[in-house]
């Protein structure tokens, strides 16, 4: 029940592109962790920089992915060098709160102190962020087909979880957070989940469901073949660009040479 | 009236006629004995001169210059003098015994015959006809790659000897894949692929603002070596330039006979273009079942094809509905018009840039063949040379500054 639990609260919380967030966001995550891993192994930089940068590198890649949806805007928090998407008028923020898998995420404040940056996501969001060009740009329709996926007995429950999370999300201003414990050599738990910021700066979460990655990245066995990610050595571009075998002809051809 | 010997085209005949160098001031009256018509025909179009412009410029009448473009009489050496200077050309220009390939526009594929004016094509045609000169010249001196388009004694796949399938656009592609020696995967530097195997290709030189780079790319396999000419317009968008380059190529696998704007030898352009660069085989199973552009673009990147062409396949193989499609074609068109996606030229892509005869050139030089040489050999002023060659000429641009007085 817990799948469709976790499916009625991005319905909710999220809006139509919901579901279709709740789906696409844990496979970003996984890839950009074993982009910024393998980088990390291939420069042996002999300190954690480079896989330190998944700050910034999962909300741009949660960007690219989400940026031909329709209820989908990015979103420069105050002062922040990253944007974040926005669903439904709800950010959604990654958030890398330990380096271990003991760590329990209720106990880890959102920062030391949270940041005015961070503090910034909770407040309301304007909706016309951007100029609306009238373009109706993005797709629509794609958290639907998620739930239009689910066997007809599920899409039931569906419809009752999503009676009671319309009553349990009424209050409040949360927003999604993607939350990570990782090291360069694994990504050791992920959760997705709708959270307010606590007085004791700790997230108050309304719900919130664990995430489930593939195995080699959360044994620490991560490739460059993680998802969504491909070679650039197989691309129509890539390889040495060969040059035509050209021969100087001698004085006594130029005089007999053919056209052909 | 006059009755003058005509270029004949063979190479030997380069060496019968002493060429007047440009640098020894072809006397007019001497370039007026052996006046070759058919050059003012192409050093007019070229300019883009009509008749009736160039009979104001002489102060003639039209039908004298048609006249002359007839050969039915020549013009005299003052006139000569007058045409070369407005012309763009030296007085020697006009002078026959050079080989000349001698093409009209219904030898050449145009991809986009309606929208092509006569006056565009004919321009365009000259520019080809000048281009296998050039070509002509370079091979006197350096062996190009021989042209490698015979596929007929390659045989087909079994799946491709179907009565109807060894003509199909499709089968053709996979047959010369193989026979170039083309892995599995994306068809790198395409250009440069056509180039080795002995394909002239070039970028016409036009500005951006002249009617003739209005014409799509085309093609022809009428001279003794195959041609295919693009257009910048294309050559912005790299993807759009290697289908283009396919297309053409296309052409000159499957009609050797041309029928410029023939709509169905054009969908078999596309069907070879399509089939070269992703093989059905191949792409199929790469193919979103989702008409997702963001699942889209990383194997339009790998492919190097655009994200039309990737939903085009999508149609063709019945993995999407056409209502979809045409949804997909809407946005691509939408995130285009937003600015959100942006086509690379091909200035980024060695191995999609022609560089044939301009190595050819650079070998010929590094045997002792120099630029004003090869200009006078050929009748052209250098800086034509040089656009032909696809050089671009970097040396500043200087101007006399009048040093006013104290």
């Amino acid at each position: 029940m817990a799948e469709v639990e976790g499916l009625a609260w991005s319905r909710q919380v999220m809006g139509e592109a919901g579901p279709h967030v709740r789906v696409v966001a844990p496979q970003v995550l996984a890839a950009t962790h074993a982009t910024l891993a393998v980088k990390h192994v291939e420069l042996d930089l002999g300190t954690a920089v480079v896989y330190g940068l998944m700050w910034l590198a999962v909300p741009r890649a949660l960007l690219r992915e989400l940026d031909d949806v329709a209820e989908v805007r990015p979103h420069r928090p105050y002062g922040a060098p990253y944007q974040v998407p926005v669903i439904n008028g709800v950010p959604l923020v990654a958030w890398r709160y330990a380096k271990d898998r003991a760590t329990d995420i209720d106990q880890v404040p959102f920062g030391h102190p949270v940041s005015d940056t961070r503090r910034s996501l909770f407040a309301s969001l304007d909706q016309p962020l951007q100029l609306d060009l009238g373009l109706g740009l993005g797709e629509t329709g794609l958290g639907d087909e998620v739930i239009a996926a689910l066997p007809a007995e599920q899409q039931q429950e569906l419809d009752r979880y999503l009676g009671v999370v319309r009553q349990l999300a009424a209050d409040g201003r949360r927003i999604a957070v993607l939350g990570y414990a990782s090291t360069p050599d694994a990504l050791l738990r992920g959760h997705l989940g709708y959270a307010d910021l606590g007085v004791d700066d700790r997230l108050v979460w309304a719900f919130r469901e664990e995430l489930q990655f593939p195995a080699d990245l959360t044994s620490g066995e991560a490739t460059a073949d993680g998802p969504a990610l491909r070679s650039a050595e197989d691309a129509f571009d890539s390889g040495p660009v060969a040059s035509p075998q050209l021969r100087a002809r001698m004085p006594r051809e130029t005089g007999e040479s053919d056209t052909s | 009236m006059t009755d003058r010997p005509r270029g004949t085209g063979g190479p030997r005949a380069a060496g019968r006629f002493r060429q007047p160098s440009l640098f020894e001031s072809a006397a007019a009256g001497a370039v007026a004995d052996v006046f070759d018509p058919a050059r003012l025909t192409q050093a007019r179009v070229l300019a883009g001169f009509t008749k009736q412009a160039l009979a104001g410029v002489l102060d003639v009448s039209p039908a004298a210059v048609g006249q002359y473009e007839a050969g039915i009489i020549t013009p005299r050496p003052d006139h000569l003098e007058t045409l070369a200077s407005r012309l763009g050309v030296p007085v020697a220009f006009f002078a026959a015994g050079r080989p000349h390939a001698r093409l009209d526009a219904s030898m050449a594929h145009f991809r986009s015959l309606r929208s092509t004016r006569v006056g565009q094509r004919a321009k365009a045609v000259a520019f080809v006809e000048q281009l296998w000169e050039l070509a002509h010249a370079l091979e006197l001196r350096v062996e190009l790659p021989a042209a490698d388009l015979s596929i007929t004694d390659f045989p087909p796949e079994p799946h491709d000897r179907s009565p109807a399938a060894p003509a199909a656009p499709e089968a053709t592609a996979r047959q010369l894949r193989r026979h170039w020696g083309i892995g599995p995967g994306p068809l790198r530097h395409l250009v440069r692929t056509m180039e080795m195997h002995g394909i002239i290709v070039a970028l016409l030189p036009f500005a951006a603002d002249d009617e003739v780079a209005r014409v799509d790319a085309f093609s022809t396999s009428r001279l003794l070596r195959p041609l295919v000419i693009l257009t910048p317009d294309r050559a912005n968008d790299v993807y759009r330039h290697r289908f283009t380059a396919a297309h053409e190529l296309g052409h000159l696998l499957l009609h050797t006979d041309a029928h410029p704007g023939d709509v169905e030898q054009e969908r078999e352009a596309d069907r070879f273009a399509a089939e070269f660069l992703t093989p059905v085989a191949e792409i199929g199973p790469e193919l979103p079942t989702r008409l997702r552009i963001a699942a889209f673009e990383p194997l339009s990147r790998r492919w190097g094809v655009a994200l039309d062409s990737l939903i085009r396949r999508t149609r063709e193989l019945g993995i999407t509905s056409e209502v979809s499609a045409r949804r997909g074609y809407q946005r691509i068109q939408q995130l285009k018009t937003a600015g959100l996606l942006r086509a690379e030229p091909i200035t980024a892509y060695p191995g999609e840039t022609p560089t044939l005869l301009c190595s050819a050139f650079e070998l010929a030089e590094q045997h002792g063949l120099t630029l004003a040489e090869l200009a006078s050999e050929l009748a052209w002023p250098v800086t034509t040379v040089r656009s032909r060659l696809g050089r671009i000429d970097e040396r500043p641009a200087l101007a006399l500054v009048r040093e006013s007085g104290p």
